[in-house]
């Protein structure tokens, strides 16, 4: 066979491995052994697979930081005890203080409004309370927990979202920064800990955090992960500027520097999560409604589109515009108000950085806009 | 339904189950059942593609046998034809268009597009390839055409490579259909270490690797070194997502008494563009040898026709990835590597001399591949020519840092697999060739202690984001 083939390739300079590798590796042992000590071969290696990781326990109870430092979460559906930052009651503080007229919540989107032109053309206060990167659970909090507690009378709450985003309840509450959510958390928060659980609740939710707790994966997870970058930066530049490279790594990736989105992956995303039937009972949505009717706070939700070319929102799915339809009903009947920002042929006109932030040379023709839309509403 | 599921584990399981309990055709019977079930998982729809790929080929197949010689010709292009319809339909039709109103429009007879959005069938042109060996194999009389429905639809269907191969060919893998099959405890063995080797490969190396490639390939204006750090993590990626997916189709068919044949040879210790491609994607390779590169006349009709054929071989295997231009640029560029390494072989060193620079060979293999990968990953021709005049001497410090500093990521994530080509390529040259076997006692103890180390970096360091196999695409 094997000279075959060398004369074969001298022939063809073509790929020419023969096409039907018989593989010496299906010459097990067990052809020279008895059955039954093959099939304990078998039990050794799964056993083998499934109790090396419990050596993470022991090198995380060895070099893994202290367990003192770790408390009881206050998503245990998500997660397990873990380090956690305080409550941070000096944002209500600070709302009170000023008296707001506009309190603009959500992520990077809500990073359009420019305060100062609001309130230079509103005549009011705005309270910016962005956290880039957030999702619907963290501006849940942020309403529930500093917004209505909170002694003010705005004239808007307004929560910017993007397509689906708003009742997609996970939506950047289950990756590498659980703490991003703790400065507006109480030690427990039941109600979006049952909707997370509702989330999760899929068949594999139970083996996942069945693994996580045998072989304390999450944790262990936190320390190593930043500890790898850690040894990366440290061997490139050292150990005293390997905080700055951290930083330099993150600003080559910021946003501003990303190209224009392809726009069909973006359909196909959207697309996937616009069943608005099947996801607002595990939302956020009914409970942020409810706080706000209940509190005498007019909250208004601003949907905003990613625009991939010359300012264009991409084409939208019927799935997409029944889902847009759905949740301005709900939105309506429910005493809230929505703002569509595909429905105002003007900010095709603006300029967006990288198909999805409005460029700041725009942010206050932006502001305009929307203060003419928000002025609409009654 | 993806291997890197948990449904796919408990599908796996629950078939294994079942399948070991039961006579030989009712296994077979299980198989087509799963396999279309692991096909329809997501789009049933798609299951009526390739139940009319099977039964077209099959009725193509058995009326060639039975026709006189001057008609077996017809049967063979009704096969031909429908398959490449189906493919030219689902996979290149919105290409096609899309070029006939470019160049309308240059001609400015701009006309309105029609926007059909069609969906491409995952794995479609590898069953499609692989059923069409069968007719092609069963024109030449190199097989015969098989009497049973039930045995050519699980050659077609066979679920653990329906999707992402390896494409096999009738005279392999029929013959295990039809064959009676009994389990072999340490085939299973092997065939989990396999599963599980898939499964780091994926989940840790090509995961990892590909949400760097990703941010990489999403700015604007890269620097040269960031640039190709992400070409790097590109190419890591993409060997590593595909051949993790090898690995465990092989693991699966393994575990259900099959031989699948290999689909990598570690491609990255590859010291030429020939030496290469009998290491990468194997089973297409031989493919377009079989069926394209020796029905153009191979190598047998001088050096010009020669270099003609393998650049044709290669531009068609270039599409063949996907409706795009820069696909068939890869393939243009592969082709012409191969034509420019054959004249450059007599300069080739040999003896000690050839074998002291084979290392500096594989670099510069590597480094090739890599300006290919660069080709194959960027779609947009603009953004091409940008990376190409992209300059070191215009780099900031800073940008040198954080290119290398993404360079080492990628490196230590996929380091055991360099270690494993290296360590398994030595052996298999021990071998003349041959797949490295792990046997024995002292391999058994060896085995059990990687799976457990494989399956705790699992746990702990598979990325954050999964991603799709690569060429689910394709």
């Amino acid at each position: 066979m094997r000279s075959s083939y060398l004369s074969y390739l001298s022939y063809l300079p073509l790929p020419v491995v023969p096409s039907f590798h018989y593989s010496s590796a299906l010459m097990s042992d067990s052809r020279r052994r008895p059955a039954g000590f093959a099939t304990a071969a078998i039990g050794v290696v799964v056993g083998g697979l499934l109790a090396t990781p419990f050596a993470w326990r022991a090198a995380y109870a060895t070099w893994g930081p202290e367990p003192a430092a770790v408390a009881p979460s206050y998503l245990p559906s998500l997660d397990g005890p873990r380090p956690r930052a305080p409550f941070d009651p000096g944002v209500i503080e600070g709302l009170e203080r000023m008296q707001p007229g506009f309190v603009i919540i959500g992520d990077s989107m809500a990073g359009r409004i420019d305060e100062a032109h609001l309130q230079r053309i509103s005549g009011r206060g705005v309270a910016p309370i962005r956290y880039a990167a957030s999702g619907p659970a963290l501006w849940y909090l942020v309403v529930k927990n500093w917004v209505v507690p909170s002694r003010i009378d705005p004239a808007w709450v307004v929560v910017f979202f993007r397509d689906t985003n708003l009742t997609d309840t996970l939506f950047r509450i289950d990756g590498p920064a659980p703490d991003r959510t703790d400065p507006m958390a109480l030690d427990e928060e039941p109600e979006l800990d049952a909707l997370v659980a509702a989330r999760l609740g899929g068949p594999w939710h139970g083996v996942h955090t069945t693994a996580d707790r045998l072989y304390g994966i999450d944790r262990t997870r936190r320390w190593l992960e930043p500890a790898l970058s850690a040894w990366a930066a440290r061997v490139v530049v050292g150990t005293r500027r390997r905080g700055d490279l951290i930083r330099q790594v993150n600003d080559t990736f910021a946003l501003e520097r990303l190209r224009p989105m392809d726009e069909a992956d973006m359909q196909a995303a959207a697309d996937r999560d616009a069943d608005f039937a099947a996801s607002v009972a595990s939302s956020v949505l009914p409970a942020m409604l409810r706080l706000a009717r209940e509190r005498g706070l007019r909250l208004c939700f601003v949907r905003v589109l990613r625009r991939p070319v010359a300012g264009r929102p991409p084409v939208s799915s019927p799935a997409l515009d029944r889902y847009m339809a759905d949740l301005g009903g709900y939105i309506e009947s429910n005493g809230g108000w929505l703002i569509d920002d595909r429905d105002d042929p003007r900010m095709a006109a603006l300029a967006y950085n990288d198909g999805d932030h409005v460029d700041r040379s725009d942010r206050q023709r932006y502001t305009e806009l929307f203060f003419e839309a928000i002025s609409r509403l009654r | 339904m993806s291997f890197h599921s948990l449904d796919f584990l408990l599908f796996f399981v629950v078939i294994t189950a079942l399948y070991w309990r039961l006579d030989h055709r009712r296994q077979n019977i299980l198989l087509l059942v799963a396999s279309y079930f692991f096909y329809g998982y997501v789009h049933a729809w798609f299951l009526i593609l390739i139940v009319a790929s099977t039964v077209v080929d099959y009725a193509s197949a058995r009326a060639m046998t039975a026709a006189p010689d001057d008609r077996r010709r017809r049967w063979l292009w009704l096969s031909l034809a429908s398959n490449f319809c189906l493919l030219g339909f689902f996979k290149y039709f919105d290409f096609f268009i899309d070029n006939v109103s470019a160049v309308l429009e240059a001609l400015g007879l701009g006309l309105p597009r029609p926007a059909l959005a069609i969906v491409l069938p995952v794995g479609i042109s590898f069953y499609t390839f692989q059923t069409l060996s069968y007719t092609i194999d069963v024109y030449r009389r190199q097989i015969e055409a098989r009497r049973s429905f039930l045995d050519v639809a699980v050659f077609v269907a066979f679920f653990p490579q329906l999707v992402a191969g390896p494409i096999e060919r009738a005279s392999h893998l029929l013959p295990q259909v039809e064959r009676p099959r009994t389990f072999d405890a340490g085939q299973a063995r092997s065939a989990l270490v396999l599963m599980v080797w898939g499964f780091f490969l994926k989940l840790v190396v090509a995961d990892n690797a590909g949400v760097i490639a990703n941010k990489v390939f999403a700015l604007q204006d890269p620097s040269f070194a960031v640039l190709w750090a992400g070409v790097f993590a590109f190419g890591i990626q993409i060997y590593a997502d595909f051949s993790a997916y090898t690995d465990i189709a092989r693991g699966t068919a393994r575990w259900l008494g099959f031989d699948v044949m290999r689909n990598f040879d570690h491609p990255y210790l590859a010291k030429g563009p020939a030496d290469f491609w009998r290491r990468w994607h194997i089973s297409l390779s031989t493919w377009f040898r079989d069926y394209v590169y020796i029905p153009l006349g191979g190598s047998r009709t001088g050096t010009g026709m020669w270099a003609r054929n393998v650049v044709i071989t290669f531009v068609v295997s270039g599409l063949w990835h996907g409706a795009s231009w820069n696909f068939v640029l890869w393939g243009l560029y592969h082709g012409l590597l191969l034509v420019a390494g054959r004249a450059l072989a007599p300069l080739a060193p040999r003896g000690a001399i050839g074998r002291a620079i084979a290392p500096v060979q594989m670099l510069v293999m590597f480094a090739l591949t890599n300006v290919g990968w660069l080709i194959f990953r960027e779609r947009e021709f603009a953004y091409l020519v940008r990376d190409f005049g992209l300059s070191p001497g215009a780099d900031s410090p800073g940008d040198l840092e954080t290119g290398a500093y993404l360079f080492l990521l990628v490196l230590v994530y996929s380091l055991p697999l360099w270690l494993h080509a290296l360590w398994d390529g030595l052996r298999s040259r021990q071998r003349a060739g041959e797949e490295a076997s792990y046997t024995g006692p002292g391999w058994l103890a060896a085995q059990t202690l990687l799976c457990g180390a494989l399956l705790a970096l699992i746990v702990v360091f598979r990325s954050r984001e999964s991603l799709s196999f690569i060429y689910f695409r394709f």
